[in-house]
C-alpha cells in the first residue's frame, strides 16, 4: 500500500532541520544520519550524507537526479572489494 | 595516464543467444565509446583485438557481440575476462581529474597537520567518489567534495582534508546514536 499523499514524503525532521540549517548559514558539513529510510529532497543537493550501512556511515555526496530516492539506496550493506584491476574510473572534486 | 596504455573497461559476465554476444560489466566512466561498433578491446594479457559488431545497453551493463567470436562456445572460454582498451592520443583526462588507480597511494593529512594515513581504496557512492583511508587510528571514509578536500594533488601523493568538516572533530565529532524509543533505533526482537 503506498503512503498517504496528504502526509508527504518521509524525512526525518532531525536530519531535514539540520540540513535547512547548514543551508542558512550557507555551510556544508558532513552530516550522520541512521535514517536510511529518510527521502532525499531537494534541500539535501550540493550537501553530503553520511549514511549508517549497519558497520559505518558511508558519506554520499547528494545530487538532483538523487531526489525522491531513499538515502538507503545509496550506502551499500554488503561487502565489495574491488575488482583489483587499473580500470577506466576517474574522479575528480565535486 | 599517458596515451597508449591499457585500462580494464570490463568484465566478461555472462552470455546471450548462441552467436556469442557477451553480456559485460561495464568499469568505464566512457562506455558509450568504448563499446561502440567498430571499437577494438583486447582480453587482458593478449594482443589480439577483438572488434565490437553490435551492442546495447542491457540491465546488467552491455550486450556486446564481437567480430572474432563467432558463437557461444567460443564466448564462454572468456567467462569472468577483463577486457582493456588502448587509451588513444587526446584521450587524456581534463586538468583535476584523475583515474582511481592514480590516488590510491596518496597521503592523506588533516588541515592541522596530523597525518591521517593512506588511501587504500575508491569506490562510488551517490554522487562522488569515496576514498578509504587507512592510518593509525584505522580506517577512515572520505567523500571527494570540495567542502571536505581542501587539497587534493593526487600526482604528488598530496591530499589534505578539513578533519571538522567532515565530523572527525569539532561539535559533531560526538554526533549522538539514535536512543532506544526513537524511530530509528534497532528494534528489539520480539519474545
Amino acid at each position: 500500500m503506498s503512503r498517504s499523499v496528504k502526509k508527504g514524503p518521509f524525512v526525518e525532521s532531525r536530519l531535514l532541520g539540520r540540513v535547512q540549517t547548514m543551508n542558512k548559514k550557507s555551510e556544508k558539513k558532513v552530516v550522520k544520519t541512521w535514517s536510511r529510510a529518510s527521502v532525499i529532497f531537494p534541500d539535501f543537493i550540493g550537501h553530503t550524507v553520511a549514511v549508517y550501512n549497519g558497520r559505518k556511515h558511508i558519506p554520499v555526496y547528494v545530487t538532483e537526479n538523487m531526489v525522491g530516492h531513499r538515502l538507503g539506496e545509496f550506502s551499500p550493506t554488503r561487502t565489495f572489494r574491488g575488482h583489483g584491476k587499473h580500470t577506466e574510473r576517474s574522479t575528480a572534486l565535486k | 595516464m599517458t596515451a597508449g596504455e591499457r585500462l580494464v573497461v570490463a568484465r566478461v559476465r555472462g552470455f546471450h543467444g548462441l552467436r556469442g554476444t557477451m553480456r559485460l560489466e561495464s568499469l568505464t566512466d566512457r562506455a558509450e565509446k568504448r563499446f561502440a561498433v567498430g571499437e577494438s578491446l583486447f582480453v587482458e594479457g593478449s594482443d589480439g583485438p577483438l572488434t565490437v559488431v553490435e551492442s546495447e545497453p542491457d540491465s546488467l551493463g552491455w550486450r556486446v557481440r564481437f567480430a572474432e567470436v563467432t558463437d557461444r562456445t567460443a564466448a564462454e572460454g572468456l567467462r569472468d575476462a577483463y577486457l582493456e582498451a588502448v587509451v588513444a592520443p587526446g584521450e587524456e583526462l581534463p586538468r583535476g581529474e584523475f583515474y582511481w588507480h592514480q590516488v590510491v597511494g596518496a597521503s592523506v593529512a588533516d588541515v592541522d597537520g596530523s597525518v591521517l594515513g593512506e588511501v587504500v581504496d575508491i569506490y562510488r557512492a551517490g554522487g562522488a567518489e569515496v576514498m578509504v583511508v587507512s592510518g593509525p587510528a584505522g580506517e577512515l571514509d572520505v567523500p571527494l567534495v570540495r567542502s571536505v578536500v581542501r587539497v587534493f594533488a593526487p600526482a604528488r601523493g598530496e591530499i589534505v582534508i578539513d578533519g571538522e568538516a567532515l565530523g572527525l572533530r569539532g561539535e559533531d565529532a560526538a554526533e549522538d546514536e539514535p536512543t532506544a524509543g526513537s524511530t530509528n533505533a534497532p528494534r528489539e526482537p520480539d519474545s
